[in-house]
């Protein structure tokens, strides 16, 4: 049945004409494993030609979702850590098998006449392969990726006379962008993979016009190639070459495989619950396997750019040359490298053969040996113990923690602007930085902020809100960790009136007991029921019991004057806006707060916000009796003046901020109504109440 | 003899076995999309009870929270959907999609006829299939209805659940 379908088959495309042009090869001498790496080259090749189309599917370029995509790929998709893994190491296993290949034929001097054509084909094939990788490099958009490649690209843009446009050709506009990795994307897609299949049909097609070159040196051949002897029985292509070809193939696979499963990138700190084996194995990337993946490209963020491994030589090449000659190590001795080795075959013309063999040798074992020797130079003084080693191996350590950061901020979802805004809005990144600018100028936070604990004017902010944090306050308000470095001294004054009194009474621990209530109470930042039902906590009441006469709570209490702060959802993102943006409101500190007012004044609402602030000033003035002395109103001014402080500070730093605060370390997005002044609504229903 | 094809047998077999190492991870990523089921829909406020006139259909957008891939869209539109009140009390929702082959249908006021610009699908306003003899309606169902309520915290706010539905089936199939 099989069989004739193939005799169809073949009758009507005589495709068995062409499977056996293709397999049935003499090879005199017989097979050997030396000849497997060019078709070990055509084994990866093929490889990162299905798994290149299958990330083609998911893969997204543009300067929003390049990173994004390959994050999806890598954590996210079924195998998508398998695929590019695949991908990542077939590239280096090319340029690998590249250089084997390169250094087996000259060895066995099959770059001589009349294969001259053949390898300046090979040498092309090496070209287009480099250039692959280069492009490959970028694809990510990640930083790696990101400030490697603009070495590359600057180094055309120092070429003397067009450099500067060229640069601006292959960038696609001044500076990286979309069009930067759309054209990398057409080159490593569209245009080098087409190129070479071309190249290889055709070094394949002039290798089988002159079929393998079995007189090699180390047989010590003696006269013209093709006279030579020819160890062992000859043999064909098929099955006896091929059988060694494929094993090597697999090998080499293996390697790769390895090299994925082993596992070079991020792991998720705390993957999904619940996952099936399949689900595991399917989304190992998660799990930290497969290829790396580094933190979304930032130009506003610094990175110890190295190239890939391969290109390090290079690199390292170029330290050597300062200045002016700068252009000797990233032009001229590399394309030199390139003419030497495209001349090399014209040395094997008539009596130079020998002479061509040996130096073709000397010449790519040198090289080999140079690059080896380069290498290891960058990689040893990059690991020495000089000061720029340990500086860079810093901003490595540093780089990579951001690279994690991104990987697992990423999972709850990028925003549509583009992944670069993860860290940028990350509260543990940002946030942090940000309360170090606005924040630590007076408040501590832990023993890591301010540097200078001398500066400090008010509460330690650490673990601000918690229970443990409360708790303590109660224990003690006029603490350094607390009130201690400000003027606020009646929460101190009204404990130790408290305290004394429950120890007269003899009801100390049951006064204790209270606060540890209450703590615990306002620690879930408690807000009044939707459904009304009244909260009957132990906490609830104790805060009734001592806390509210002064400290409201859902419109009650907070009667003495002046009041103490609301408590209305203590320590919760909106009691902790209202807190920054009108720290001088009556559900704060009123006109006995020194904290300014962090407020945008730049903004779409910096005109109401500075009208805001200016009706919190009169509303202050107006406490003041007409008949006031003018020293009563100077002062009184000056006291207005130090409670209605403003400080310039965008919506978006503010809610960085606020999260950072309050430990909830998720990306803002921006978008949610974080705009204006805050809802005074309380203090209004109150106005009201007395009119 | 027998060593070629021991030879040929473990190239075969070493290829088999490379395809199914390569192939079936690639079905797999291929078939990814299996993963990402379509998210049941919430609740969301689209207008006020006072804004709608009594038997005049409104179109509104639905928006909430879209995840398409790798990007989180906090607050987006999606979907639009017909509101009509009935009365002093009741409002019915209808998404926009075609149940043929999902274009959007239009309000045509002078009929007052719910009418698919492409290929001429037709409900009545109250969201029926028009159905008489000698017209061909390709749409192959009513409408699809909306779950649709009053907020009730605040009896003034319409509420509608968005969903997507299958195309060109007899009754209404949540898209999965």
């Amino acid at each position: 049945m099989l069989g004739k379908l193939r005799d169809w088959c073949d009758h009507r495309t005589g495709y068995r004409r062409l499977v056996s042009v293709l397999l049935i090869e003499h090879i005199p001498g017989g097979a050997k494993w030396r000849y497997v790496w060019g078709s070990c080259l055509v084994f990866v090749f093929a490889v990162q030609l299905i798994t290149g189309v299958l990330l083609m599917t998911a893969y997204s370029p543009s300067d929003s979702t390049a990173w994004a995509s390959v994050y999806f790929i890598q954590y996210q998709m079924d195998f998508g850590w398998l695929i590019r893994g695949l991908h990542h190491f077939g590239s280096q296993a090319m340029v690998v098998l590249l250089g084997v290949h390169m250094l087996q034929v000259v060895i066995a001097g099959a770059h001589l006449p009349p294969r001259e054509v053949n390898w300046w084909l090979g040498l092309g094939l090496l070209g287009s392969v480099l250039v692959l990788s280069l492009t490959g490099y970028l694809l990510p958009w990640d930083q790696k990726g990101y400030w490697a490649t603009q070495v590359a690209t600057n180094i055309a843009g120092n070429l003397p006379g067009v450099g500067a446009w060229l640069q601006k050709i292959i960038v696609g506009g001044p500076a990286y962008g979309h069009h930067t990795l759309m054209r990398f994307y057409a080159l490593h897609v569209g245009i080098l993979p087409p190129l070479i299949i071309v190249l290889i049909i055709a070094h394949l097609a002039v290798f089988r016009r002159h079929g393998v070159t079995t007189t090699s040196a180390w047989e010590g051949a003696k006269g013209r190639e093709g006279e030579g002897v020819t160890p062992g029985a000859d043999s064909w292509f098929w099955p006896d070459q091929a059988f060694k070809d494929m094993v090597a193939s697999m090998i080499i696979f293996a390697v790769m495989l390895g090299l994925v499963l082993y596992g070079f990138g991020h792991k998720i700190d705390s993957p999904p619950q619940g996952q099936s084996f399949y689900d595991r194995v399917a989304r190992a990337g998660q799990d930290g396997k497969g290829a790396n993946l580094d933190a979304p490209a930032d130009p506003s963020r610094a990175y110890p750019a190295r190239p890939e491994w391969y290109f390090l030589s290079l690199f390292q090449l170029l330290k050597f040359f300062e200045g002016e000659q700068e252009i000797i190590g990233t032009v001229a001795i590399p394309n030199g490298t390139l003419l030497l080795l495209a001349l090399l075959p014209l040395l094997g013309y008539c009596r130079m053969r020998r002479f061509g063999h040996v130096f073709g040798i000397l010449v790519v074992g040198g090289l080999a040996t140079g690059a080896v020797t380069l290498t290891a130079l960058a990689i040893a003084e990059d690991h020495s113990s000089t000061e720029a080693a340990r500086k860079f191996q810093d901003e490595l350590k540093n780089a990579d923690e951001l690279a994690h950061r991104s990987v697992q901020l990423a999972t709850a979802g990028i925003p549509a602007e583009g992944p670069v805004l993860l860290l940028r809005r990350d509260p543990l990144t940002e946030g942090k930085k940000l309360f170090g600018q606005h924040c630590a100028s007076c408040h501590a936070y832990g023993s890591e902020l301010p540097e200078n604990q001398k500066m400090v004017t008010a509460s330690n902010l650490e673990d601000f809100g918690t229970q443990e944090w409360i708790r303590k306050l109660l224990e003690n308000p006029a603490s350094p960790e607390y009130f201690g470095h400000t003027k606020l001294r009646r929460m101190q004054n009204w404990i130790d009136t408290t305290r004394s009194k429950a120890r007269k009474d003899g009801k100390e621990g049951e006064l204790e007991k209270e606060f540890d209530d209450v703590a615990a109470w306002l620690a879930g930042r408690p807000r009044a029921n939707t459904d009304k039902k009244p909260d009957l906590s132990p906490g609830r009441q104790s805060f009734q019991k001592r806390c509210q006469r002064c400290h409201s709570f859902e419109n009650e209490g907070g009667d003495s004057t002046p009041p103490g702060p609301d408590f209305t959802g203590y320590g919760d993102a909106d009691w902790v806006r209202l807190m920054l943006m009108s720290p001088n409101s009556h559900l704060r500190y009123s006109i006995r707060n020194r904290m300014p007012a962090f407020r945008d004044l730049e903004g779409t609402m910096g005109e109401i916000n500075r009208l805001d602030i200016k009706q919190i000033r009169d509303r202050f003035r107006k406490e003041l009796a007409d008949d006031a002395s003018e020293a009563d109103k100077k002062k009184k001014e000056q006291e207005i003046a130090e409670a209605t402080k403003v400080i310039q500070l965008s919506d978006i730093e503010r809610e960085l901020i606020i999260r950072f605060l309050l430990k909830d370390y998720r990306v803002v997005f921006g978008g949610e109504p974080i705009s204006g002044p805050p809802k005074e609504k309380h203090e209004n229903t109150k106005g009201e109440n007395s009119n | 003899m027998q060593r070629r094809s021991f030879l040929k047998w473990v190239i075969h077999g070493l290829g088999a076995l490379f395809a199914a190492l390569l192939g079936l991870p690639a079905m797999a990523f291929l078939l990814d999309a299996r993963n990402r089921p379509a998210r049941a829909g919430q609740l969301k406020t689209v207008a006020r009870l006072n804004d709608l006139v009594e038997g005049v259909p409104h179109q509104v957008v639905v928006q909430e929270t879209r995840r398409d891939a790798w990007t989180l869209h906090p607050n987006d539109v999606i979907g639009r959907v017909w509101l009509i009140r009935r009365d002093k009390e009741a409002v019915d929702a209808f998404t926009t999609v075609c149940p043929h082959l999902g274009c959007s249908v239009n309000f045509e006021e002078k009929n007052k006829l719910f009418i698919c610009p492409c290929h001429g699908g037709t409900f009545e306003i109250s969201g029926q299939r028009v159905d008489r003899p000698g017209f061909v309606n390709p749409a192959p169902r009513n409408m699809d209805r909306l779950e649709c309520r009053r907020d009730p915290t605040d009896p003034e706010l319409i509420q509608v659940k968005y969903q997507n539905f299958l195309q060109g089936q007899p009754t209404a199939i949540p898209k999965s």
